[in-house]
Protein backbone atom coordinates (compact mmCIF):
# COMPACT_ATOMS: atom_id res chain seq x y z
CA UNK A 1 0.00 0.00 0.00
CA UNK A 2 1.56 3.58 -0.89
CA UNK A 3 1.06 6.71 1.26
CA UNK A 4 -1.06 8.09 -1.49
CA UNK A 5 -3.79 5.19 -0.90
CA UNK A 6 -3.62 5.12 3.38
CA UNK A 7 -3.65 9.09 3.27
CA UNK A 8 -6.36 9.53 1.24
CA UNK A 9 -8.90 8.20 3.88
CA UNK A 10 -7.10 10.73 6.43
CA UNK A 11 -7.52 13.43 3.93
CA UNK A 12 -11.22 12.82 3.39
CA UNK A 13 -12.14 12.72 6.75
CA UNK A 14 -10.49 15.71 7.69
CA UNK A 15 -12.34 17.57 4.99
CA UNK A 16 -15.07 16.70 3.54
CA UNK A 17 -15.99 14.02 5.93
CA UNK A 18 -14.85 16.30 9.45
CA UNK A 19 -18.37 16.80 10.09
CA UNK A 20 -19.88 13.53 9.78
CA UNK A 21 -16.69 12.35 11.60
CA UNK A 22 -17.06 14.73 14.92
CA UNK A 23 -20.81 13.91 14.97
CA UNK A 24 -20.23 10.12 15.36
CA UNK A 25 -17.26 10.31 17.53
CA UNK A 26 -19.97 12.49 19.43
CA UNK A 27 -22.43 10.28 19.67
CA UNK A 28 -20.08 7.57 20.99
CA UNK A 29 -18.68 9.66 23.66
CA UNK A 30 -22.56 11.05 24.79
CA UNK A 31 -23.59 7.05 24.66
CA UNK A 32 -21.10 6.39 27.17
CA UNK A 33 -21.64 9.22 29.20
CA UNK A 34 -25.27 8.63 29.31
CA UNK A 35 -24.96 4.76 30.15
CA UNK A 36 -22.67 6.21 33.33
CA UNK A 37 -25.43 8.86 34.11
CA UNK A 38 -28.34 5.59 33.70
CA UNK A 39 -26.28 3.55 35.94
CA UNK A 40 -26.24 6.20 38.51
CA UNK A 41 -29.58 7.15 38.37
CA UNK A 42 -30.25 3.29 38.44
CA UNK A 43 -28.67 3.59 41.77
CA UNK A 44 -29.41 6.73 43.62
CA UNK A 45 -33.00 7.56 41.95
CA UNK A 46 -34.79 3.85 42.04
CA UNK A 47 -32.77 2.54 44.10
CA UNK A 48 -31.60 -0.68 42.50
CA UNK A 49 -28.84 -3.39 44.16
CA UNK A 50 -25.94 -1.70 43.09
CA UNK A 51 -24.80 -5.53 41.36
CA UNK A 52 -27.76 -5.23 39.30
CA UNK A 53 -27.23 -1.38 37.88
CA UNK A 54 -26.40 -2.25 34.60
CA UNK A 55 -27.00 0.91 32.61
CA UNK A 56 -29.39 0.36 29.72
CA UNK A 57 -27.13 -1.91 27.47
CA UNK A 58 -25.87 -3.96 30.31
CA UNK A 59 -29.46 -5.09 31.31
CA UNK A 60 -29.69 -7.37 27.88
CA UNK A 61 -25.65 -7.73 27.70
CA UNK A 62 -23.70 -7.77 30.53
CA UNK A 63 -20.95 -8.03 29.66
CA UNK A 64 -20.54 -4.78 27.95
CA UNK A 65 -19.91 -3.49 31.76
CA UNK A 66 -18.31 -6.13 33.15
CA UNK A 67 -16.05 -6.62 30.01
CA UNK A 68 -12.28 -5.50 30.73
CA UNK A 69 -11.86 -5.31 26.56
CA UNK A 70 -14.89 -3.00 26.24
CA UNK A 71 -13.32 -0.88 28.96
CA UNK A 72 -10.00 -0.15 27.60
CA UNK A 73 -11.90 -0.68 24.21
CA UNK A 74 -13.19 2.90 25.01
CA UNK A 75 -10.32 3.99 25.93
CA UNK A 76 -8.51 2.95 22.80
CA UNK A 77 -11.78 4.40 20.47
CA UNK A 78 -11.35 7.79 22.39
CA UNK A 79 -7.56 8.20 21.53
CA UNK A 80 -8.02 7.07 17.81
CA UNK A 81 -10.60 9.40 17.76
CA UNK A 82 -8.61 12.22 18.85
CA UNK A 83 -5.84 12.00 16.37
CA UNK A 84 -7.60 10.83 13.72
CA UNK A 85 -9.89 13.98 13.98
CA UNK A 86 -7.02 16.17 14.75
CA UNK A 87 -5.80 17.38 10.98
CA UNK A 88 -8.89 18.99 10.60
CA UNK A 89 -9.14 21.30 13.65
CA UNK A 90 -7.36 24.88 12.95
CA UNK A 91 -6.62 27.83 15.48
CA UNK A 92 -8.08 28.11 19.21
CA UNK A 93 -10.26 24.73 18.50
CA UNK A 94 -7.14 22.78 17.04
CA UNK A 95 -5.43 23.85 21.00
CA UNK A 96 -8.39 22.53 22.98
CA UNK A 97 -8.49 19.34 20.46
CA UNK A 98 -4.72 18.67 21.74
CA UNK A 99 -5.17 19.65 25.17
CA UNK A 100 -8.12 16.43 25.21
CA UNK A 101 -5.72 14.46 23.25
CA UNK A 102 -2.49 15.15 25.92
CA UNK A 103 -4.83 13.81 28.51
CA UNK A 104 -5.93 10.96 26.71
CA UNK A 105 -2.86 9.90 25.98
CA UNK A 106 -1.24 10.30 29.64
CA UNK A 107 -4.64 7.90 30.07
CA UNK A 108 -3.03 5.61 27.80
CA UNK A 109 0.31 6.06 29.58
CA UNK A 110 -1.39 5.14 32.90
CA UNK A 111 -2.88 1.86 31.31
CA UNK A 112 0.47 1.01 29.94
CA UNK A 113 1.96 1.21 33.39
CA UNK A 114 -0.71 -1.10 34.87
CA UNK A 115 -0.48 -3.83 32.11
CA UNK A 116 3.72 -3.72 32.75
CA UNK A 117 3.20 -4.14 36.32
CA UNK A 118 0.57 -7.00 36.03
CA UNK A 119 2.43 -8.64 34.04
CA UNK A 120 5.84 -8.10 35.46
CA UNK A 121 4.37 -9.13 39.44
CA UNK A 122 5.78 -6.23 40.73
CA UNK A 123 3.88 -2.94 41.15
CA UNK A 124 4.61 1.02 42.08
CA UNK A 125 5.45 1.66 45.47
CA UNK A 126 5.44 -1.64 46.66
CA UNK A 127 1.46 -1.80 46.37
CA UNK A 128 -0.47 -5.02 46.65
CA UNK A 129 -2.41 -4.26 43.33
CA UNK A 130 -1.22 -2.32 40.31
CA UNK A 131 -1.26 1.31 40.59
CA UNK A 132 -1.40 4.35 38.51
CA UNK A 133 0.73 7.43 38.94
CA UNK A 134 -1.95 9.36 39.80
CA UNK A 135 -3.53 6.83 42.20
CA UNK A 136 -0.10 6.98 44.12
CA UNK A 137 -1.58 10.88 44.63
CA UNK A 138 -5.33 10.97 44.52
CA UNK A 139 -6.44 7.49 46.00
CA UNK A 140 -10.04 6.13 46.23
CA UNK A 141 -10.74 8.12 43.24
CA UNK A 142 -13.40 7.30 40.54
CA UNK A 143 -10.35 7.70 37.95
CA UNK A 144 -12.11 6.57 35.04
CA UNK A 145 -14.90 9.48 35.48
CA UNK A 146 -12.51 11.66 36.40
CA UNK A 147 -10.04 11.15 32.87
CA UNK A 148 -12.94 10.79 31.00
CA UNK A 149 -14.16 14.43 32.14
CA UNK A 150 -11.29 15.76 31.54
CA UNK A 151 -10.98 14.52 27.98
CA UNK A 152 -14.64 15.57 27.31
CA UNK A 153 -14.49 19.11 28.84
CA UNK A 154 -11.73 20.44 26.31
CA UNK A 155 -12.85 18.30 23.68
CA UNK A 156 -16.66 19.94 23.81
CA UNK A 157 -15.10 23.49 23.76
CA UNK A 158 -12.87 22.66 20.59
CA UNK A 159 -15.77 20.86 18.41
CA UNK A 160 -17.87 24.62 19.54
CA UNK A 161 -14.99 26.54 18.72
CA UNK A 162 -14.39 24.78 15.39
CA UNK A 163 -18.61 25.61 14.72
CA UNK A 164 -18.10 28.99 15.11
CA UNK A 165 -14.30 30.24 14.21
CA UNK A 166 -13.12 33.39 14.21
CA UNK A 167 -12.48 35.59 10.94
CA UNK A 168 -8.98 34.89 10.78
CA UNK A 169 -9.24 30.92 11.60
CA UNK A 170 -12.40 30.08 9.14
CA UNK A 171 -9.82 30.75 5.57
CA UNK A 172 -7.67 27.76 6.93
CA UNK A 173 -10.09 25.63 7.72
CA UNK A 174 -10.56 22.59 5.24
CA UNK A 175 -14.06 21.18 6.10
CA UNK A 176 -17.28 22.07 6.27
CA UNK A 177 -18.17 22.16 10.12
CA UNK A 178 -18.53 26.03 10.46
CA UNK A 179 -20.94 26.03 7.06
CA UNK A 180 -23.77 26.45 8.24
CA UNK A 181 -23.17 29.35 10.19
CA UNK A 182 -22.06 30.65 7.04
CA UNK A 183 -25.43 29.67 5.00
CA UNK A 184 -27.69 31.06 7.97
CA UNK A 185 -25.34 34.46 8.32
CA UNK A 186 -26.40 34.46 4.48
CA UNK A 187 -29.82 33.98 4.86
CA UNK B 1 -30.46 24.53 4.92
CA UNK B 2 -33.29 23.11 5.87
CA UNK B 3 -35.47 24.12 8.87
CA UNK B 4 -35.90 21.47 11.36
CA UNK B 5 -39.18 19.93 12.29
CA UNK B 6 -41.15 18.19 15.04
CA UNK B 7 -41.37 15.14 13.76
CA UNK B 8 -42.14 11.70 14.57
CA UNK B 9 -38.16 11.36 16.34
CA UNK B 10 -38.53 14.73 17.92
CA UNK B 11 -41.69 13.55 19.74
CA UNK B 12 -39.82 9.94 20.63
CA UNK B 13 -37.17 12.13 22.02
CA UNK B 14 -40.00 14.47 23.98
CA UNK B 15 -41.56 11.46 25.56
CA UNK B 16 -37.99 9.97 26.41
CA UNK B 17 -37.18 13.38 27.84
CA UNK B 18 -40.45 13.90 29.66
CA UNK B 19 -39.82 10.04 31.56
CA UNK B 20 -36.08 11.66 32.36
CA UNK B 21 -38.26 14.56 34.37
CA UNK B 22 -40.64 12.32 35.99
CA UNK B 23 -37.88 9.94 36.84
CA UNK B 24 -35.61 12.68 38.32
CA UNK B 25 -38.32 14.52 40.13
CA UNK B 26 -39.36 11.64 41.74
CA UNK B 27 -36.36 11.18 43.15
CA UNK B 28 -35.76 15.45 44.35
CA UNK B 29 -37.23 14.48 47.96
CA UNK B 30 -35.00 11.20 48.60
CA UNK B 31 -31.78 13.60 46.93
CA UNK B 32 -32.63 16.51 49.60
CA UNK B 33 -33.12 13.83 52.40
CA UNK B 34 -29.68 12.42 51.69
CA UNK B 35 -27.83 14.94 51.77
CA UNK B 36 -29.29 16.53 54.54
CA UNK B 37 -28.82 13.11 56.20
CA UNK B 38 -32.30 13.58 57.09
CA UNK B 39 -34.33 10.43 58.17
CA UNK B 40 -34.08 7.39 61.32
CA UNK B 41 -30.48 7.71 63.06
CA UNK B 42 -29.22 4.18 63.93
CA UNK B 43 -25.93 1.86 63.32
CA UNK B 44 -24.30 0.31 59.96
CA UNK B 45 -22.43 -2.85 60.78
CA UNK B 46 -20.04 -3.35 57.96
CA UNK B 47 -19.83 -6.92 56.49
CA UNK B 48 -17.98 -6.16 53.17
CA UNK B 49 -16.92 -4.19 50.09
CA UNK B 50 -19.03 -4.35 46.62
CA UNK B 51 -16.44 -3.20 43.99
CA UNK B 52 -16.43 -2.85 40.55
CA UNK B 53 -12.94 -3.08 39.29
CA UNK B 54 -11.18 -2.50 36.12
CA UNK B 55 -7.42 -2.43 35.87
CA UNK B 56 -6.41 0.35 37.48
CA UNK B 57 -10.10 1.60 38.07
CA UNK B 58 -11.97 0.81 41.16
CA UNK B 59 -14.80 1.85 42.36
CA UNK B 60 -16.17 0.43 46.00
CA UNK B 61 -19.44 0.55 48.18
CA UNK B 62 -19.52 -0.53 51.70
CA UNK B 63 -21.75 -3.11 52.36
CA UNK B 64 -23.51 -3.88 56.06
CA UNK B 65 -26.35 -4.11 57.71
CA UNK B 66 -28.17 -1.17 59.65
CA UNK B 67 -30.21 -0.99 63.05
CA UNK B 68 -32.19 1.85 63.45
CA UNK B 69 -31.70 3.16 67.22
CA UNK B 70 -35.13 3.34 68.29
CA UNK B 71 -34.76 -0.81 67.02
CA UNK B 72 -38.03 -0.23 64.72
CA UNK B 73 -36.17 -0.88 61.40
CA UNK B 74 -33.46 -3.54 60.45
CA UNK B 75 -31.60 -3.25 56.76
CA UNK B 76 -29.44 -6.37 56.05
CA UNK B 77 -27.08 -5.94 52.98
CA UNK B 78 -27.38 -2.34 52.44
CA UNK B 79 -24.51 -0.13 50.92
CA UNK B 80 -23.71 3.12 52.82
CA UNK B 81 -23.37 6.13 51.08
CA UNK B 82 -21.43 9.20 51.55
CA UNK B 83 -18.55 9.80 54.43
CA UNK B 84 -14.87 9.45 54.06
CA UNK B 85 -14.79 5.73 52.82
CA UNK B 86 -13.89 4.31 55.70
CA UNK B 87 -15.10 0.34 55.12
CA UNK B 88 -13.25 -2.01 57.65
CA UNK B 89 -15.02 -5.35 57.98
CA UNK B 90 -16.81 -5.76 61.23
CA UNK B 91 -16.84 -1.85 62.21
CA UNK B 92 -19.68 -0.36 63.31
CA UNK B 93 -20.15 3.05 62.29
CA UNK B 94 -23.54 5.81 62.88
CA UNK B 95 -26.03 5.89 60.10
CA UNK B 96 -28.90 7.70 58.93
CA UNK B 97 -32.22 5.56 56.74
CA UNK B 98 -33.58 7.63 54.46
CA UNK B 99 -36.03 5.27 53.29
CA UNK B 100 -34.23 3.81 49.96
CA UNK B 101 -34.53 -0.20 50.93
CA UNK B 102 -30.81 -0.69 49.06
CA UNK B 103 -28.77 2.32 51.24
CA UNK B 104 -28.37 4.24 54.32
CA UNK B 105 -26.46 7.66 54.07
CA UNK B 106 -23.47 8.74 56.29
CA UNK B 107 -24.42 11.38 59.01
CA UNK B 108 -22.48 13.90 57.35
CA UNK B 109 -24.91 13.51 53.89
CA UNK B 110 -24.59 11.99 50.33
CA UNK B 111 -24.19 14.06 47.24
CA UNK B 112 -26.21 11.79 45.27
CA UNK B 113 -28.57 15.23 44.58
CA UNK B 114 -25.95 15.11 41.52
CA UNK B 115 -27.33 12.44 39.77
CA UNK B 116 -31.11 13.54 40.49
CA UNK B 117 -30.21 17.07 39.50
CA UNK B 118 -28.03 15.82 36.13
CA UNK B 119 -30.93 13.73 35.24
CA UNK B 120 -33.62 16.62 35.37
CA UNK B 121 -30.86 19.04 33.40
CA UNK B 122 -30.46 16.13 30.64
CA UNK B 123 -34.51 15.58 30.49
CA UNK B 124 -35.20 19.51 30.02
CA UNK B 125 -32.47 20.14 27.90
CA UNK B 126 -33.61 17.04 25.76
CA UNK B 127 -37.13 18.71 25.69
CA UNK B 128 -36.17 21.93 25.22
CA UNK B 129 -34.47 20.71 21.98
CA UNK B 130 -36.97 18.91 20.74
CA UNK B 131 -39.71 20.89 21.17
CA UNK B 132 -37.45 23.81 19.80
CA UNK B 133 -38.85 24.55 16.90
CA UNK B 134 -42.26 25.00 17.74
CA UNK B 135 -40.47 27.82 20.24
CA UNK B 136 -38.88 29.25 17.31
CA UNK B 137 -41.74 29.38 14.91
CA UNK B 138 -43.77 31.29 18.06
CA UNK B 139 -41.10 33.84 18.53
CA UNK B 140 -40.80 34.74 14.54
CA UNK B 141 -44.90 34.92 15.10
CA UNK B 142 -44.40 37.53 18.08
CA UNK B 143 -41.06 39.29 16.48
Amino acid sequence: MTRTDTARPLHLLNTSGHRVGLALFLVVVVAHWAEHLVQAAQIYILNWPIPEALGLLGLPFPWLVTSEWMHYGYALVMLVGLFLLLPGFTGRARTWWKISLGIQVWHHFEHLLLLVQALAGANLGGGAAPTSLVQLLIPRVELHLLYNALVFAPMVVAMLLHRSPSDAERPAMACGCADRDRVEERG
Amino acid sequence: MRRRRVGPFEIVVLLAALALVAVGAGGVDQAVRAARADGRPGDFAVTGASCVSHLGHRSCSCVGDYTSDDGTVDLTGVSLAGGDGACAEGSVAAAVDIGARTRVVHPDGSAEWVVTALVLLAGTGLALWAVAPLLRRRGARAG
